[in-house]
């Protein structure tokens, strides 16, 4: 039963939407269906459709005034239509009188204003009808076209939106020295491809190394050897031996440093780290965490680590919490399991 | 007696020096349609939307029509956005932007401009700069109209 009435809006709702036509412009039956709700004799309804037709002529002068500073020859023959022989309340009129007659309605305002002008400029009935029979063919065309390819019309509408998110021509305000910005669409982090040509050789050998300062506490368990606390510092190089697709990256990373713990243990490490992240999450967050996988020697005792990598600043300031664990020790004094919290500055 | 008639030959001068050549509706005249609407808030609405509608449609026609006679030109000449707001937004917005009194004397055709790249969410310093060319621009038209 449920499922019935479910199609029976469905039905419904398709038939209302079909029933939509495209309308491209405000034409006779918008004209005369602001006497009709507000009354015919009413105050306002001369002044709404005064304020349309204000609208009117001030958009085609404006568009006319900018037209000319560009091609001022193209705009003469553009925007030569007389539009500014009748005054305000003659032009709204001559528009109910012109209207009255329903076959005009689909003939749209801006035309209409046209052609009570072209009647006070003394132009010849024959020529006016045959203008009123152009423009009516004109707009059926339009919307036929509209109405088949409407969807097409968003689709390039869309791509034109997004292919220039920024692109405003130069005329609104840039100077001839402005350079436009390739920004890609959507990238996982906006990259200018002019940044990158000009990055030195250096910088591009040094990218994605870094410095780093760790602290640590080692009492994971009362196994533990030694309550000691440790801190090091460290410096980071990323290797060639990384790959990155769509949705995962993953990076390897050298590190070498010095660590000192408070039992007085000091020397130092080295350790090779993997660390794998996804990249194209819909949850923004997930993009910047990296699990963190290394092996490594501490104080000349094997170590392994796993961890976890959180980029606060893109690319730039990395927060790491990794669990250590050097097994077997044979120096009694290293802690076997640790914490260690790390900073990571990047180039 | 005498004084009088200074006052009344300063008034005359004056007054016709007060009033602006203005060539489009502005942000004084968008302010002016609620008195004028006698405050009734759908009327004011209608004649905004009214207004706004007029200015698009007339976009639209010509736009049509110089892409007849010249693709190239057309399409760069109308090349800026107007319909990402709707038009019930978009009253919204104008009414935001007029509120600043600075902005009273940027035409009605510009602001519409203005405000979609405002919906559009464009970096505030083209904004800006178009704000500040606008002003320009109407300026120099002005000047130019009245010389």
């Amino acid at each position: 039963m449920l499922s019935r009435k479910i199609i029976l809006v469905g039905y419904i709702f398709a038939i209302l939407l079909a029933q939509r036509e495209n309308r491209i412009f405000w034409d006779g039956s918008n004209w005369n269906r602001i006497s009709a709700k507000l009354g015919k004799g009413n105050e306002s309804v001369y002044q709404i459709k005064a304020s349309h037709l204000n609208g009117l002529l001030d958009g085609r002068l404006y568009y006319y005034l900018k037209a000319w500073e560009v091609e001022p020859l193209l705009a003469e023959g553009t925007y030569n239509d007389p539009l500014d022989l009748l005054r305000h309340k003659e032009l709204i009129s001559a528009l109910d009188n012109f209207y009255s007659d329903l076959k005009h309605n689909s003939i749209p305002v801006v035309s209409a204003v046209i052609i009570e002008n072209m009647r006070i400029g003394g132009i010849s009935e024959i020529a006016i009808y045959r203008y009123i029979e152009e423009i009516r063919f004109w707009v059926s065309s339009i919307r036929a076209s509209a109405d088949s390819i409407s969807v097409e019309i968003l689709a390039a509408k869309l791509d034109k939106h997004l292919s220039k998110p920024f692109d405003i021509s130069e005329r609104y305000g840039r100077g001839p020295d402005y350079k436009r910005k390739e920004v890609l669409i959507k990238p996982s982090s906006p990259l200018r491809k002019d940044e990158e040509d000009k990055s030195s050789w250096y910088q591009k050998f040094t990218k994605g190394w870094g410095v780093g300062i760790s602290g640590g506490i080692n009492q994971w368990n009362s196994m533990d050897s030694l309550n000691s606390s440790g801190s090091s510092y460290n410096f980071i190089i990323k290797t060639p031996l990384h790959f990155r697709t769509d949705n995962l990256e993953s990076i390897i990373r050298f590190e070498t440093g010095v660590i000192n713990f408070s039992s007085n243990l000091n020397g130092q490490q080295n350790s090779l780290f993997v660390q794998v992240g996804l990249r194209d999450s819909s949850i923004p967050i997930i993009n910047r965490i990296k699990f963190d996988i290394g092996v490594g020697s501490v104080i000349g005792t094997r170590s392994f680590s796993s961890g976890f990598n959180f980029s606060v600043r893109k690319n730039k300031l990395d927060l790491i919490t990794r669990f250590y664990s050097s097994g077997t020790s044979n120096k009694a004094q290293l802690p076997s399991n640790w914490v260690l919290f790390s900073m990571k500055f990047n180039f | 007696m005498k004084r009088l008639l200074i006052i009344i030959i300063i008034l005359i001068i004056y007054t016709p020096a007060q009033q602006m050549d203005r060539l489009f509706w502005n942000g004084g005249d968008w302010r002016r349609i609620e008195k004028t609407a006698n405050y009734d808030p759908e009327l004011t609405y209608m004649m905004k939307v009214g207004y706004i509608n007029g200015v698009l449609d007339a976009r639209l026609f010509y736009y049509l029509k110089a892409w007849t006679m010249e693709q190239a030109f057309a399409d760069s000449l109308y090349a800026e956005t107007v319909d990402y707001l709707s038009p019930r937004e978009l009253v919204k917005v104008l009414d935001n932007f007029y509120a600043d009194p600075i902005n009273g004397y940027i035409p009605l055709p510009s602001a519409i401009i203005i405000c979609n790249m405002f919906g559009e969410r464009i970096p505030m310093d083209n904004i800006d700069k178009y704000i500040r060319h606008s002003k320009e621009w109407i300026n120099r038209m002005i000047l130019e109209n009245n010389q």
